[in-house]
């Protein structure tokens, strides 16, 4: 007997097959039966039945809206250098004065932004995985980690997109990362857990609470300000700051991934308070994870 | 909250030769929109601290929409599953595809379920024909390399033709139902669930359709039909179930069956209020002959509701005049009891029948031999007309209304079946006069020659 979980693999077996197929067994509560383990087991085995699903996922999400356009994907570039354009004017300007800073104001500004448009990038796409095809999970059983996963590499390529003209941002004012850019993508782990264990909280409670959901995206808008990525780290604005600074865990993830970068060092070399905030995040993920695993199946019906 | 009795714990055990198990399946949905977010508020939280929740007690504003319904389906079986609008046809079949989880009891399935639910629901519209079937056939769970060996299989399937390498944007939407079906059909599944999608798409395309799934069928595949379509459930189904209310009314062979929902059907139709003006034309003032009743009656004279095939039809019609009436003609019209179109109509005029004077009560009736009435559920209607003349038309002394409903099976035609495409009995006749005769007070109504 195999509990609530979708075929192995897509290929459809033959119509008479020589041995009996698999039972599938739907009841109540089925999934809280199911041991941690069980879930990541179940969700792992999921995710890589979905390959192909994924995969066509994803060509339809970066590819398909370019179609009526004349330039197509060439966007997907133009809109990242665009992006980093107006950052570099403003520093050499200084139409923006943050504080001191260690590196050059435009590329602390650039990195820092970057680390944080990851970061909100993996919540935002997390936030959207049951929106995303709300006609289609009421229509057709399919695995919705898919959706997931598909949205944290959308995510992803986005990001890694916006990267390059940062980095050439880097190149261009003798900023060179050294060793910290092979560590860059490590540092990056922690912001995706703690990015997708909140859009996927988000993600759930906007299909039952429209409501705290438009209130939580406001809240997102305002969690910038709490870590040091558009002022100074070592000379805030203002008091305040700093003490929110210094309690607020994202400022640990964000400013270790852009320190790593630029200086090679975690931030304020406070490893202790990093690897504990990372492995928050990873806890928070695993929590989020299964909580979606448990509950989605019962949001479907609500999502009307 | 309303407690329910705990049944007894279900067993996954299933017989080799069973597709599928529904076992004392429930499940409830709540009317009100708000409580309904609450309750899944509520129920998320509770998810989050690893609490289970007992599913099977009644929260406030939520009701059963299905209730206890168990059932078993054998390798090769077709079953059709009939139900007036909100029974729980739909939600049954979505437990059963996995999509909605049931608040009680079990389903068990054996092998690779295809739920051709709402077809080409993942079709991106910028997206060509060719890139969506390899889209959606991988939401529906198949895999490239098999996508492509089904490819051409597919394109024929559909019959979009040039329309392959255009956006889907472009399409009709039946053009985009057969892309859809066609693609879902040939995932090759163990168990194939239908909930009505055949009523979209031209005649052609849903005459194959029936044949792809009765060519299925023959080759051992399993399938649960949903369709408002009684004739088209009986003439494909093995066995049908009747649900109503969330609950399982009744199942057995799709002919009994057939009947007693369409009589159930017709039996409420009845004692619904007519809704607006009656057909017809009225002139505003009172009627001047009241329609006493009007009966459905066999061959042999006997009230009857239910007739086969090409069987004799006898519409009696009991009348008393109110006011005296000039010139009057009665008229009588068949009609689909879904549906505004008339099939059929006669008026005691247009065979020259001159019923002036009229006697102050009595029976008209109207009998047609051989009635060539497609399978299905009728109105009959009866009005009577006055005079017409160029000013004003039409007169009606009574408005055309619904006066009785009646039932014609299959009949004769059930045997010749396997050898027929199923759409020949699907699809309606086109309207036509039925041959007739009028009988007035029993005796044949004297027919005069129409002056020039």
């Amino acid at each position: 007997m195999t509990p609530d979980t979708a075929t192995p693999k897509n290929r459809p077996p033959d119509p008479r097959p020589l041995t009996p197929p698999p039972v599938t067994v739907y009841r109540a509560n089925q999934r809280h039966e199911m041991s941690w383990v069980g879930v990541c087991v179940t969700m792992t085995r999921n995710i890589i039945g979905s390959s192909e699903l994924i995969k066509q996922l994803l060509k339809r999400d970066l590819f398909a809206k370019y179609k009526k356009s004349r330039i197509g994907a060439l966007w997907v570039l133009t809109g990242p250098i665009m992006q980093t354009v107006p950052w570099l004017i403003a520093a050499k300007m200084n139409v923006y004065n943050p504080g001191a800073t260690t590196v050059v104001l435009g590329v602390y500004l650039l990195v820092g932004r970057s680390c944080w448009s990851a970061f909100n990038g993996f919540f935002t796409g997390a936030s959207a995985t049951l929106d995303q095809g709300t006609a289609l999970v009421q229509q057709v059983k399919y695995p919705h980690e898919a959706l997931f996963i598909k949205q944290m590499l959308v995510e992803l390529f986005n990001f890694s997109l916006s990267f390059i003209p940062t980095l050439l941002a880097m190149l261009l004012y003798r900023v060179y990362p050294g060793w910290g850019l092979l560590l860059f993508p490590l540092t990056l782990l922690p912001l995706f857990f703690l990015g997708a264990a909140m859009g996927l909280f988000v993600s759930m409670i906007r299909v039952v609470a429209y409501d705290l959901d438009r209130f939580l995206l406001l809240i997102m808008g305002l969690l910038m300000w709490t870590a040091p990525i558009l002022y100074s780290d070592t000379d805030p604005p203002h008091p305040l700051l700093r003490t929110i600074n210094d309690y607020n865990p994202l400022t640990y993830l964000i400013c270790t991934c852009r320190d790593v970068l630029i200086h090679g060092h975690v931030y304020n070399d406070a490893v202790g308070v990093y690897v504990a905030c990372a492995g928050g995040s990873l806890l928070l993920f695993l929590i989020s994870l299964r909580l979606f695993f448990v509950s989605e199946h019962k949001l479907v019906e609500r999502m009307i | 909250m309303t407690p329910r009795t705990t049944r007894a714990a279900p067993s996954h055990d299933i017989a080799p030769d069973t597709v599928l198990s529904v076992r004392s399946v429930s499940k409830k949905f709540c009317r009100n929109l708000r409580r309904s977010m609450l309750y899944g508020v509520r129920d998320l939280a509770f998810n989050l601290m690893g609490s289970r929740q007992d599913t099977m007690r009644l929260r406030r504003e939520e009701f059963w929409a299905l209730d206890d319904v168990s059932f078993d389906l054998r390798r090769g079986e077709f079953l059709g599953i009939v139900g007036s609008n909100g029974s729980g046809k739909s939600t049954l079949l979505r437990i059963i595809a996995g999509i909605f989880p049931p608040d009680g009891g079990e389903v068990c399935l054996r092998g690779r379920v295809g739920a051709l639910i709402a077809l080409g629901t993942g079709f991106h519209p910028h997206m060509t024909g060719r890139e969506n079937i390899f889209l959606n056939g991988a939401i529906l769970g198949m895999d490239r390399d098999y996508i492509r060996s089904r490819f051409d299989n597919i394109v024929q399937f559909a019959d979009i033709g040039d329309f392959l390498d255009a956006p889907v944007a472009t399409y009709s939407s039946g053009m985009r139902v057969r892309l859809g079906f066609a693609v879902a059909v040939h995932m090759a599944p163990d168990l194939m669930l239908v909930d009505e999608v055949l009523s979209v798409g031209d005649a052609s395309f849903r005459e194959r359709c029936y044949n792809h799934m009765l060519g299925y069928k023959n080759n051992g595949g399993t399938v649960v039909f949903i369709s408002h379509n009684t004739v088209a459930v009986e003439q494909v189904c093995d066995r049908a179930l009747w649900l109503e209310g969330g609950r399982l009314v009744d199942s057995g062979p799709p002919a009994r069956l057939i009947e007693a929902y369409e009589l159930k059907m017709l039996a409420r139709s009845r004692m619904m209020p007519q809704e607006g003006p009656a057909a017809g034309p009225t002139t505003g003032a009172a009627e001047r002959i009241q329609i006493e009743r009007a009966e459905c009656l066999a061959d042999d004279g006997s009230p009857r509701q239910t007739f086969d095939y090409n069987e004799c039809l006898r519409f009696r019609v009991h009348y008393r005049v109110l006011q005296p009436s000039v010139a009057p003609s009665f008229y009588l019209t068949i009609k689909r009891s879904a549906g505004e179109e008339l099939l059929s109509s006669m008026a005691t005029r247009w065979q020259g029948i001159d019923l002036d004077p009229l006697p102050s009560q009595g029976v008209v009736e109207c009998r047609l031999p051989a009635p060539r009435l497609a399978p299905g559920s009728y109105v009959l209607m009866v009005g009577v007309q006055g005079a017409i003349t160029d000013a004003i038309g039409v007169k009606w002394y009574t408005p055309l209304r619904e006066r009785s409903t009646f039932v014609v099976g299959p009949g004769n035609l059930r045997g010749s079946l396997p050898n027929l495409p199923a759409t020949h009995i699907i699809r309606g006749l086109p309207p036509m006069v039925q041959p007739h005769r009028w009988f007035v007070d029993g005796k044949p109504a004297v027919t005069v020659p129409l002056s020039e």
